[in-house]
This record gives C-alpha cells, structure tokens and sequence, in this order.
C-alpha cells in the first residue's frame, strides 16, 4: 500500500520522466555516433589510402636485376632469369587476408621501338581483369584500380573486355607529345621477337616516370618476348594494419616467434603478414613492401586514429557530463516529493528503490533512443564524409550502456543520499 | 539607479544567486562550447598537422631541367627561392650515370645525391649499416646486394665511361692548364709521326710540336718547321679533317695527313683517360621495396670526381603545403626560371588532398552535430527553467511587466549564460585541441587570436536560439493561474 | 466618488457560472473586504479587479475605465499603473533582496529608486532587514515586504487575496495595522479573505456565495476601531 501511494505520487510526473529520457538519449546518441566512427575511421581512411596505388610488390624468387630503363633490350638480351606465372595470379584471393587485397595488377615490359627509332618502355599488365573468386567476390583487377591518380586526357581506358584489346595501347603524355600522337592513331612497336600495329585508345597524364612509357594488355607484351604466361612481378594493394614492435620482428625472421606470438601476427593484417601469405600461395615468389606506401599509409592512420580518439573521449566526457547534471537537478527538484514520503513514514531504502528504478527504467529507454539515433548520425557522417556506410561495431553497445548506467547512478545516488539527509519540515516548507 | 543597472542587477543576481538550474544551462553551454572551440581550432589546424604526417609518403614535386640538360647548383637553389623555408621540408638532387663493375661485368645505375637531403625527402628509406658519410662511400640496394653477394663492408670497384660523342664529362673539364697531349700516326714509309699538342679548355689547339724524324726530310719533314703549314693548326679545335680543315703541306700529302691523324689520337686518347675507375667502400644496404633497390648511391661530391661536374639531372622535393599553394609554386618556378621545370608527382598529391579533405569534412560534421545536440540540450534546459520559474513569471506579469520585458529578461539572461559559458568554453577547449595537437602530432598548434571572440559570439547565440522556444512559453504564462496555484 | 464599479459582471465556462450577474461598488477610500467560502467566486472576482481576467458578461468600469473592453495588453498597463497586489502566498522574487524586490516594482512602473524602496521599508518597520533574501525573512516580514512592494508606485486600489492566509496571529495583527495606516492616509482597500476576523477590520463586507452577492454587511464598529488604532500608534 505504502508502496502504491509512493509510486502514485512518484510517476505522475511524466513529463519530467520525459524530459530526463531524452537527454540521456542525446547523450547517448553522441556517444554511440562518435564511438562507431571512431572505431570505423581506421578502415575508411585505409580505403582512401588505396589511392596511392601498390604497398606490396610480388617478384620472382631468384630473379637477378630487372632490367631498367637504360637497358636497351633491341638484342634480346635477357636480363630475368625467372618469372612468374599468371596462372598463379588468382591465388593471391585464396590467400587468409584475401579480403584485404582490394586490387593488384601483373607486369611485364619490354622495350619497343617506335618507327622513327625511339625506344619507349612498354608495359604489359591487366586493366580491369575480371575475376569471379570461389568465395563469390567479384573483383575487376588491373591498372585502372591500380593508377588511380591517371587524369586520361585523351581518348578512354582499355577495356580488356573489348575484342580488340589485344592490339591496343595507352601512352603516356610525354612520349605522346614527342610523337605527335592523338587518341585513335595507329603505331608500329618492334621488339626482337617481332612487331605489332597497334591503336592508342588513350593518352594518360600520369604526372610521373609513366608519362613516358605506354602501356598494353599482358598478352600483347608476352607475345612481342615469347614469354607466353609468364610475369614479370605483381603490384598489390592492400588494406593492412600499421606495424608495431611484433609486426618488425615477424617481418626480420617469422620463424623466431613463438607460436602464440606467430598466430597473433598471422592473424593480424600486417603488411609482413600479408607479404609473407602471399609468397606461401604463389610458388616460387618473393613478396615486399613498398616501404614507401606502407609506411606512409602507417603513420597517417596512426594519426588519424589517434585524432579520432580524442575527439571521441571528449564527446564522452562531455555526454557524462550533461547527463549527470541532468539527473542531479531532476532528483534535488523532487526534494518535497521525497520529503513527503518520509513525512508519512516510508523508509529509506524503499524511496530510493523506487526513485532508482524510474530512474533507471528512463534512463533504459533514453539510452535505446540513444542509439538509433547515434546510429542515424554515424551513417550520416560516412556517407557524406567517405561515401560509404558506417560498420555498426557490437562493442558499441555494451560501451554505451555502460556509460549510461554509470553516470546515471553516479548523478542519482549522491543526490538522492544528500535530499534523505534532509529534514522533512525543511523540505516542505522551504519553498522556492 | 538606472533602467537598465536594475536590469542587469536582476540577470546577475539571477545567476549568481540561484545555483540549481542556472549552473545546469551554464554548464550545458560550457560543455558544448569546449568542445566547438576544441573541434573548430583543431580543424583549422588538421591541414597543417595532417599534411605534414604525408611528407613520410616522399617527394611531391620535382624539378628537371629543360630538354633533357642538366642543371646547376645554382638554378636549383633559385628554383627553391619562390618556396617558402618552413613549408620546404627537403630538396634531395639527383644525377644518374651508367658504371661497370670491373670486376663483374655488370652494369648498374649509380645515383649521386646529398644523403642529408635524402633522410627528409624520403624518409621511408630503410638503411642495414649506415648512410655514407666520408669519400668513396657508397649505399647499395638490397637486389644488387643480394645479386652480387656484397655486404656492409665490402670493397667496390666501379667505372664510368662516358659516352661516345657526349658532352657529358668532358675531359677538358678538369684538364689541368698546360697539360699536354701525345700523339701519332703512321706516316710516309711506314714511319711514325708524333705530336705535342696543348689544348684550352674549349678544346682549341694553342701550340703544336711535330716530330716528323721518319718522314723524307726536305719533303715530310718540313711539316715541322713550315711555320705556314703549323700555324693552320692554332685556334682549331679537334679531331680535324685533313684536306678539309686544314692544308697539306705541298708535296707532302702523306706526311701532313698523319699529323692531322696523329692529332685526333691525341684527343681520344685523352677521352679514353677520362674513364674513371674507383674502388668505394659499402656502408649500408637499402631496403625500400621498390626501384631504388637496384641502384647505387653515391654523394654528389663522389660522383663530381667521376664525371668532372656537380650538375645534376633531377631535384625531388618534399613540400607541405597545400594543393593550390603546390601548384602555385611549380608555375612560378616553371615560369621565373629559365632552364627548370617544375611538375607535381600526382601520385602522392592527389591522395594528399582526397585524404585530408576527407578528414576536415569529418571533423566539420561531428562539430555540427555537436553544435545541434548542444542547443537541444540547453533549449531543454532552458525550458525546465521557464516551467521552474513559473510564479516568478506570473509575479512579474502581476506587477506589471509587458511580453516584451519578460522576453527581454530571459533572453538577457540567456545571452549572459553564452557569455560565461563561451569564454570557459573558449578556454578549455582551446586547452584540449593543444593537448591533442602534442600528443597526435608532437607538436603545439597555432594559436587563433580570433578563436576566444568567436567561440563567445557563438556561444551567445547557441543560448540565443536555445531560449527561443523556452520564452514563447514563458510569455505565455498566465498569472493569474500561476499564482494562486499551490 | 466611484472608484471601482462591476455592472452585472458574469463570467462563464461552458455550464459553470463562476460570477453570475454582480454588482459590486467601491468608492474611494474605502476599505471593503470580500467574503466567501471556497468556489463562491471571490478569487474571479479578485483576477477581474485585477486585470488578470476579463469577464464573459457585463461592465468593469475601473477610475472610470471599462477594463472588460481592454486587450490583455492595455490590462496588463493599467494594472501595473492603478493597482497594488498582495498575495496569500506572498510571492517574491526569491534570488532578490527585500529592497530589491520592492524596486522591481517600481523597475515595471517607471524607474527603480532605492531611496524610495527603502523608505517603503520602514513605513512597514523593516528597514534593517533591507538587504536580506526571502529565504532569510520570516512569514509575516516577507508579506510586509510585498505590502510595501504593493504601496511603492502609489496606487489607486489596494487588492489584497487571503493576505494574512498563512500568517500567525501575531504577524496577522502587524499587516492589520498596517491597513488601517493605509486607509487614514486614504488608501482604497479590497480584501477578498475567507477568515471572519479579518472581514471585521474592513468598513463593508460583501458576501459571495456561488458566485451571487449574497449580502452586504456594513461594519458598525468601524470609527471605533479606527480610534483605537489611531491611540495605539
């Protein structure tokens, strides 16, 4: 009975019941967008790095030097004494990070020359190579994912699905500009093995080494050399996670880890990781990181991280904050209520049993209001800020709830502890 | 006492002496205005920050002489003029040449370059032993290392030839002045013929000494003291054409045809002098995962000792700033200096730009949200302090107050929260975005002069908008309800 | 002469008739109380003369002025200009002074004077508690601030609704005396109560019962009780 009239006099205050439940529900909705991007960011930014083309190059085991550009190849001097085979190329997908390999492309080059006797280096790889994997991923590989940063000036990409793409070309803009040439000309190229017309289909600014090399499918350049299926390396882009002390110490020797210490760093995306499971799945390779790309792309997504957290704990903090303010002044305000009740006998601990469960039972739905709505503002915040949807991670949810039921006990107790203490005449007649 | 001293008395003495719910939309706006100062300095401030983390990815411009020439210190250095010093991070040249191994009969391309510039331009180097410091030390990438078997340590031996008919190298470079060349031929009857020759510097003849001794001595041998005939020679340069450039003595075709011959060996035998050969000692080997792997790497001055200049064929230069500042700066040197061409490596400031673009959007939209979630939360604030003060409300009206003075009291009061919070704000937030910038960066950002009045004026109108809805309804309370309400 | 007359005032919601038909007339000077039991209309009646309502029916004429036919806003005007409030509640500004909830009186009139309001003060014997809160007063000083919050801007009419409601008898007595000081400085008084004893101190009571005038009781004591105030001082 008593128990009734405490929470007859208690619950009819909805609106304030209200009001707590949707600022908790603000809180908790920065909480959940911030928490879910924060822990997503890493991913998108990796994605984003992928623009700066191969942090891993694939080369044959027991090549001796490439040849370079100053080599003349007219005499068919060979320089490679091994190569790779294309038939091995799907493999890299069968690889345990095969997810983590957005794009790779093979090459093989050669030096042909033109008619008025220049000799330009001509690079053999796939442009948008169809592949449809066991695992039900489809992926178009090649160049086109590859050289991201080409502004095509004139003309289009190959497209290998074109029938003619056996006998088409894309060069670049300096040699382009030195010979005159436009999209939709036709050109010789010799090399020692025999000689091939060509079209160019279009002309490509790299804004680098490229603007002076043309490039055509595999099968053009393993014709004009006789190397029939073969490849001269691979490059590969993956999304890998930055190195740490572990990751430095796999790379030097994987066979000095312990077995713990061994999984641990199989099972992370390491580029020495993948490296390493690449050369496991193609024989006869040997796999590296492009120092250059693979640590850049490590320290920015260290940085951006590390950014991402700190705006994230300040977000949190903040949220607390708000929340528990709230809930002080919503419990001190109820004072006479409380007065009230102890006025007429309740007890303490059945008051504060009962205020704590509204309490808690306000603060439940607020914070499941929360998070819907902090899941609207994350997916906001990816497809405007990277176009693509937010993973929603589950850890989120166990983060938020957390927080949520500390602050709000920590903004209750105290609170409701300080208004028992009170004398009840004080209470009822102290009016504001 | 004034109008409007007993209004601002009644706004303070509202905040100051009420604690509960004021301090409640204080700390409302307090809190969301720290965290908009901090996430506004640190998005003005990511470009800097972030761009400079993307100089590890390396050189993002280079300059290359014109028309395949080499340039000088000098261009390069007034190239680097039109880039300001502190966005310069580093300017590493290069100049490429063909050396043989002697004893392998292996080719390579060697690289002279300045390896302090290196470390700054290209920071993802990975170096097993150490960068090369004294003379005739040299760095090797790890595929030539692995081909030929060399390690930290190893002795080299490298030479360079220049090529035929180039004018890389020319042996008059460093030709010691009163240097003097041999030569010979075979002359008349099968005997020899020699000359003494001095050249300058432009390869010119500037005295002659012929040794006709073999020849028939009234007819060849005059070749040595017919001042006619020796004199033709000063002032041309080599190799020559007899009958063409010169006349043959009368009578001694022969003869005059081997001296001219002999004078040509004289040169090429200085060219064939030229060829370096010197043995270098490997400090480290390079592990970068690409092309470098294959070259040799020498300093500029090594590599001047070889080829007889400094000159050089490429510069790459790592350059934080940002994309139109880049592209600004590659047409001024492009159009200021005459020999060099600057161009940006799209690869790496093309994702420079996609990146930071991206995360500048990134920290713009969690601010607004912020911004949003924080004028919910003090407009519900506000509006429990409108329901709390709801007699105060009736006992104005009562005694008079009009709608536009009970507006002009909250939003007064409002506007002064803003004022409060905005300057906490503005200070605290400013302290967080530092503590972000030294421990994501290591480094302090720049402080925003402007940040404290505009954080408060923000501030003021959060509270502003905030207090909207909650004085439409205080302006709606009826007193008579309110006060007789118990 | 006629300072508040209500002509045949009804004021109506849906069925109920709070104010049926009443009429009512207070001359200058005089101090009329008002009498009834709960839901006998007198707090309507006390919002009309008030200006916080207007009536469904009938005429308010105010100095004059019919106040029915006013906008809230000119309501509100006349109100701060003509009428001093008490409360039974005796509400004040809780985060003010006691001279400084006097001067947000005058602040709403024309210009806050802290002389005045302190002089205010001590015509109600609390000038040294000038500077005190409300929470720091006691019932009965905190109802003479808001008398003396009522006289400052020098009203026409003095209404006061159940003003020693929640006072004790002590406290009670003070606010009489100093309603009878107000009504020999000529001050009009219209004090709705619901407490007999306080109904005696007035020269006439009306009587409302379910929204009627019931009756009109005229004080025959009054000047005696007058005299006996005067003596006291």
């Amino acid at each position: 009975m008593l128990l009734r009239m405490i929470r007859g006099v208690l619950f009819h205050q909805k609106g304030k019941m209200l009001l707590i439940a949707f600022t908790i529900a603000l809180g908790a909705s920065l909480a959940t967008g911030m928490l879910n991007v924060m822990m997503d960011v890493g991913d998108k930014v990796n994605q984003e790095l992928k623009n700066y083309g191969a942090n891993i190059v694939v080369k044959p085991k027991d090549s001796s030097l490439l040849a370079d550009i100053y080599d003349v190849g007219e005499s068919g001097e060979e320089l490679n004494t091994a190569w790779l085979d294309e038939s091995d190329l799907g493999k890299i997908k069968t690889i345990f990070w095969a997810f983590n390999i957005v794009d790779f492309a093979p090459l093989l080059d050669t030096q042909a020359v033109l008619p008025d006797g220049t000799e330009v280096k001509l690079n053999g790889s796939w442009f948008n190579h169809h592949l449809s994997l066991p695992t039900g991923e489809e992926l178009d590989a090649g160049v086109v994912g590859m050289r991201s940063w080409w502004d095509v000036t004139d003309g289009r990409w190959l497209d290998e699905k074109d029938e003619n793409a056996g006998l088409e070309i894309m060069a670049g803009a300096g040699i382009a500009g030195a010979q005159g040439w436009k999209a939709g000309d036709s050109v010789e190229l010799k090399t020692s093995r025999g000689s091939r017309t060509v079209t160019i289909v279009g002309i490509y600014d790299a804004g680098g080494d490229e603007d002076e090399q043309i490039f055509g499918t595999l099968h053009l350049v393993q014709e004009l050399t006789g190397r029939e299926g073969k490849v001269a390396s691979v490059e590969v882009s993956a999304i890998t996670t930055p190195d740490n002390e572990l990751a430095r110490r796999a790379a030097r020797n994987p066979a000095a880890l312990s077995s713990r210490d061994y999984e641990t760093w199989y099972c992370t995306a390491y580029v020495s990781a993948i490296c390493y499971q690449i050369q496991e799945a193609i024989p006869g390779s040997v796999a590296s990181a492009v120092r250059k790309v693979a640590e850049g792309e490590g320290a920015i997504l260290e940085k951006t991280q590390l950014l991402m957290i700190l705006i994230t704990a300040l977000s949190l903090i903040g949220s607390a904050l708000g929340i528990s303010n709230l809930v002080t002044a919503s419990v001190m305000e109820r004072a006479k209520e409380i007065g009230l009740l102890k006025a007429i006998g309740a007890r303490d601990h059945s008051i504060t049993g009962v205020i704590m469960t509204e309490i808690m039972v306000t603060a439940l739905i607020g914070g499941a209001a929360g998070y819907f709505l902090g899941f609207g503002f994350a997916q906001l915040i990816g497809r405007s800020v990277f176009g693509a949807a937010v993973e929603m991670k589950p850890a989120v949810v166990p983060i938020v709830a957390g927080l949520v039921a500390i602050v709000t006990l920590a903004g209750s107790l105290p609170a409701i502890r300080t208004v028992l203490r009170l004398r009840p005449a004080e209470v009822l007649h102290g009016g504001h | 006492m004034t109008r409007r001293k007993m209004f601002l008395r009644m706004i303070t003495a509202s905040l100051l002496r009420r604690r509960s719910r004021m301090l409640i939309a204080l700390l409302s706006i307090g809190i969301g205005a720290t965290i908009l100062a901090g996430l506004i300095t640190i998005y003005v401030d990511v470009p800097r920050q972030m761009g400079a983390q993307f100089r590890s990815f390396g050189a993002n411009m280079l300059l290359l002489a014109e028309d395949g020439k080499t340039m000088t210190a000098e261009q390069m250095d007034k190239a680097l003029e039109e880039i300001p010093e502190n966005q310069l991070v580093g300017a590493a040249p290069y100049r490429y040449i063909r050396v043989d191994m002697t004893t392998r009969q292996q080719s390579f391309t060697a690289a002279g370059t300045d390896f302090e510039q290196i470390t700054k331009t290209s920071p993802y180097f990975s170096v097993e032993g150490l960068f090369p410091e004294g003379t005739r030390e040299i760095l090797i990438g790890r595929e030539i290392a692995e081909n030929i078997g060399v390690r930290e340590g190893s002795g080299m031996e490298l030479t360079w030839q220049p090529a035929a008919g180039s004018t890389e190298g020319d042996p008059s470079e460093d030709r010691q002045p009163g240097a003097v060349l041999n030569g010979s031929a075979e002359g008349w009857g099968g005997g020899t013929v020699y000359v003494t020759v001095k050249l300058d510097q432009s390869s010119r003849i500037t005295s002659l000494t012929i040794d006709a001794g073999t020849q028939t001595p009234e007819i060849g041998g005059l070749t040595q003291t017919d001042e006619n005939f020796t004199s033709q020679f000063i002032g041309l340069s080599l190799p020559l054409e007899p009958g063409k450039d010169v006349d043959a003595l009368s009578g001694a075709t022969v003869t005059s045809t081997a001296v001219v011959e002999a004078l040509n060996t004289a040169r090429s035998a200085e060219k064939a002098a030229a060829a370096k050969t010197v043995k270098y000692t490997v400090t480290g080997i390079l592990t970068t995962g690409g092309e470098e792997e294959s070259y040799i790497f020498m300093s500029l001055e090594d590599m001047a000792a070889i080829t007889g200049t400094e000159a050089v064929d490429v510069a790459e230069l790592s350059v934080s700033a940002s994309a139109e500042e880049l592209e600004a700066y590659a047409e001024r040197i492009t159009q200021n200096t005459d020999s060099i061409r600057a161009r940006l490596v799209k690869r790496v400031t093309r994702s420079e730009t996609a990146v930071l673009g991206k995360l500048q959007s990134l920290v713009f939209l969690v601010t607004a949200v912020v911004l949003i979630l924080t004028m919910i939360c003090v407009s519900t604030t506000m509006m429990a302090v409108v329901s709390e003060r709801r007699r105060e409300i009736g006992l104005r009206k009562a005694l008079g107050a009009s709608d536009g003075s009970i507006r002009a009291e909250f939003l007064g009061e409002g506007m002064f929260l803003g004022l409060l919070g905005g300057i906490i704000g503005a200070l605290l937030g400013f302290v967080f975005a530092q503590v972000v910038s030294v421990n994501v960066f290591g480094s302090s950002i720049t402080f925003q002069p402007l940040l404290l009045p505009a954080a408060v004026i923000v501030s003021m109108g959060v509270a502003a908008v905030s207090c909207l809805r909650p004085i439409k309804r205080a302006v709606a309370i009826d007193p008579a309800i309110v006060l007789k309400d118990e | 002469m006629s300072l508040l007359e209500l002509k045949n005032v009804s004021k109506i919601y849906g069925d109920l008739k709070a104010l049926d038909s009443v009429n009512v007339h207070v001359d200058k000077g005089e101090w009329v109380a008002i009498m009834g039991p709960s839901g006998s209309g007198k707090s309507t009646m006390m919002n009309i003369i008030g200006c916080m309502d207007k009536p469904t029916l009938g005429e308010v004429l105010l100095d004059g002025v019919d106040i029915a036919r006013e906008s809230s806003k000119r309501l509100t005007d006349i109100r701060r200009d003509k009428i001093g409030l008490i409360f039974q509640q005796f509400h004040m500004v809780n985060y003010l002074t006691a001279v400084e909830n006097i001067m947000v009186s005058q602040y709403y009139h024309s210009m806050p004077d802290e002389q005045e309001a302190l002089e205010a003060l001590g015509r109600v014997g609390l000038r040294e508690r000038a500077h005190h809160l409300p929470s720091q007063l006691s019932g009965g000083e905190q109802q003479r601030v808001c008398v003396a919050r009522a006289l400052i801007n020098h009203p026409e009419l003095i209404l006061a609704d159940e003003p020693t409601g929640n006072l004790d008898e002590a406290n009670e007595n003070i606010v009489l005396d100093l309603f009878a000081q107000l009504h020999a400085e000529g001050t009009t008084l219209i004090v709705v109560t619901h407490d007999p004893e306080v109904a005696e101190a007035a020269q006439r009571t009306i009587v409302l019962e379910h929204g009627k005038v019931a009756r009109e009781v005229i004080n025959e004591n009054f000047e005696a009780q007058q005299k006996e105030w005067a003596k006291n001082r």
